[in-house]
């Protein structure tokens, strides 16, 4: 499995937009080693041929829909509340287009 | 060098629904900004989203209407990119698992058809409304939300003219049913073109443009045209097409650059975990797409081999609503199938301009029209007594009966009043009879005009005219 470098960590700090100090991208590098280290000596132990990934703790499926009946919001104020710059009811924010 | 053109379109259709994708608030593009907001769509703490029943009810007509296959375990996925569009950080959206796939629209152009294949279809969420300034950008979160199919093609496009042909069908398509609005000026039908070329021959395909903003189905054919030009031109130059996103510009008609993709954009899709899997009930799906209406390019064919329509004739009535279902009305009084359609697209539709009328409005009953075309044809009224009947059907509620009556008209066909009438004519203008054999044409029109005149138009023109000639013939005896 890929060792996790730092650079990789910090391209997808980049990425997701947050940056870290570096001994905090040291310890993270730590503990992702860990968590590799563990994964591999899972795969040694658990064979997961034809095993279907899971995104959930259960393998349910739901059948909830929500009827397209009963509007409700917010008022528009409750919706801007933490904008920092407001103009015309609508949120102000740099431009970062051309 | 001759190339091939590649063509792949990407459809973003707002769904015709009461409220947003996953959350309750009105789905509404006409209203003051940031006033049908539900805390769900901004994504605030605490929130889950909720999917819409509406809003898959119309995804499931539109993969049925596009012929595509239908997976009725829904899966919902993340979208992840950091943009003020999205107050979440990502876009819920189906990645892995669509609600449609491999399906196809039948287009026709230049009097062939051609199967335009469809890939996928998916439902996701609108992005907020950005409107740029100078300096700043305004956020309006009403669109964030509203409910979205995309649907993608497979690049199976190979001229401007196809991908226009494509959009005008889909639209036709998906307006008939209701599934949305597909106004591609107001933004509820938006299309994304990808274009590329290659030498004929070539297995790869060449390095595709995206061109955006495309507000019209003839901006879509231009913006085509426009393009390939541009990217043959490179490469005859010896140049490499970039890949890029462009957009149209609607007053040189040319494509302009909008930004250089130098890497591709990683979107790093995970399932969305706010949202289990949702197995649709298989009744309810068989329900939704078994009640499918016939459509309107299956109804044109059908009213060709059904009514002997001509194509022409078919396309026509199928291209508004409101005109095929009078049409379908009217078939079921009367079966004169052809002089009714000539009413109906000709003297109905030429009226309804004149006077700024539509359809939905108009006092004429189908049963009237149907009665008044088999009036004509029984020979109770004459051609152009039918167009002074069609006029006072058109401006008053009344029946043909009524109006006729009202009108005093009467058309006479009996045998015995018009040969009293034909000979009256013939004994007083017997020079006529003279010129007639003569060979003078004019002489007949003369006779039939004095004929007309002394029945105050009221004769059948058409007996008029056999009843003369056999007469004339006896005389020349």
């Amino acid at each position: 499995m890929e060792k996790i470098s730092i650079e990789k960590l910090k391209e997808l700090a980049l990425n997701l937009k947050f940056d870290m100090d570096e001994k905090q991208y040291q310890t993270l590098q730590d503990e992702f080693d860990i968590m590799l280290r563990q994964m591999e000596a899972i795969n040694k132990t658990v064979d997961t041929t034809n095993v279907e990934p899971m995104s959930f703790p259960f393998d349910v499926c739901f059948s909830y829909l929500r009827d397209d009946e009963i509007v409700e919001e917010s008022p528009r104020d409750e919706i801007l509340r933490n904008a920092n710059k407001v103009v015309e009811g609508q949120i102000q924010i740099h431009k970062v287009v051309e | 060098m001759n190339f091939e053109t590649i063509i792949g379109i990407e459809i973003h259709l707002q769904l015709k629904t009461k409220t947003k994708m996953f959350s309750p608030a009105l789905n509404t593009s006409k209203a003051a900004p940031n006033t049908h907001v539900h805390p769900i769509d901004m994504g605030f703490p605490g929130t889950l989203p909720r999917v819409n029943k509406k809003a898959v009810e119309l995804a499931l007509i539109a993969c049925k209407a596009l012929h595509c296959s239908i997976d009725d375990c829904l899966h919902f996925d993340r979208k992840n990119y950091f943009y003020a569009d999205l107050p979440k950080g990502y876009q819920i959206t189906q990645d892995k698992r669509p609600i449609g796939r491999n399906g196809y629209v039948t287009i026709e152009v230049d009097s062939k058809e051609k199967n335009i294949e469809i890939e996928r279809i998916h439902m996701e969420e609108d992005t907020a409304k950005q409107l740029h300034y100078t300096t700043f950008t305004l956020l309006d979160y009403n669109r964030c939300g509203i409910p979205l199919i995309e649907i993608v093609t497979k690049p199976n496009i190979r001229s401007g003219k196809e991908a226009a042909a494509y959009v005008e069908q889909l639209r036709n398509i998906l307006l008939y049913l209701d599934v949305s609005d597909c106004k591609m000026e107001e933004g509820s039908l938006r299309c994304d073109v990808n274009v590329s070329i290659r030498p004929y021959g070539q297995v790869e395909f060449g390095t595709k443009v995206e061109i955006k903003n495309l507000n019209s189905i003839s901006n879509v054919e231009k913006a085509i045209d426009y393009e390939v030009k541009r990217q043959k031109a490179l490469l005859l130059r010896g140049e490499a097409v970039e890949m890029e996103t462009r957009r149209f510009d609607e007053a040189s008609k040319t494509t302009v650059l909008m930004r250089k993709k130098t890497s591709a954009v990683d979107y790093k899709y995970f399932t969305e975990d706010n949202i289990m899997p949702i197995q649709l009930d298989k009744n309810w799906v068989n329900q939704v797409i078994s009640n499918l209406p016939e459509l309107p390019h299956e109804k044109e064919t059908r009213y060709q081999k059904e009514y002997g329509l001509s194509s022409y004739d078919a396309k026509v009535l199928t291209s508004n609503k409101p005109m095929m279902q009078y049409f379908e009305k009217l078939v079921t009084y009367y079966n004169n199938y052809k002089i009714m359609t000539n009413w109906l697209i000709v003297e109905v539709l030429g009226y309804l301009n004149k006077n700024n009328q539509t359809f939905e409005n108009m006092k004429m009953e189908p049963k009237e029209l149907a009665i008044m075309v088999k009036y004509i044809d029984e020979g109770k009224i004459s051609s152009k007594q039918a167009k002074d009947v069609f006029e006072h059907l058109m401006s008053s509620s009344k029946t043909v009966d009524e109006i006729i009556k009202e009108l005093n008209i009467v058309q006479i066909s009996d045998d015995t009043t018009l040969l009293a009438i034909i000979n009256e004519v013939l004994t007083e203008f017997s020079s006529s009879i003279d010129d007639y054999f003569a060979g003078k044409d004019r002489a007949f029109g003369f006779m039939i005009g004095q004929i007309m005149k002394k029945t105050k138009g009221q004769a059948n023109p058409a007996k008029v005219n056999q009843l003369l000639k056999q007469e004339l013939e006896k005389l020349k005896k």
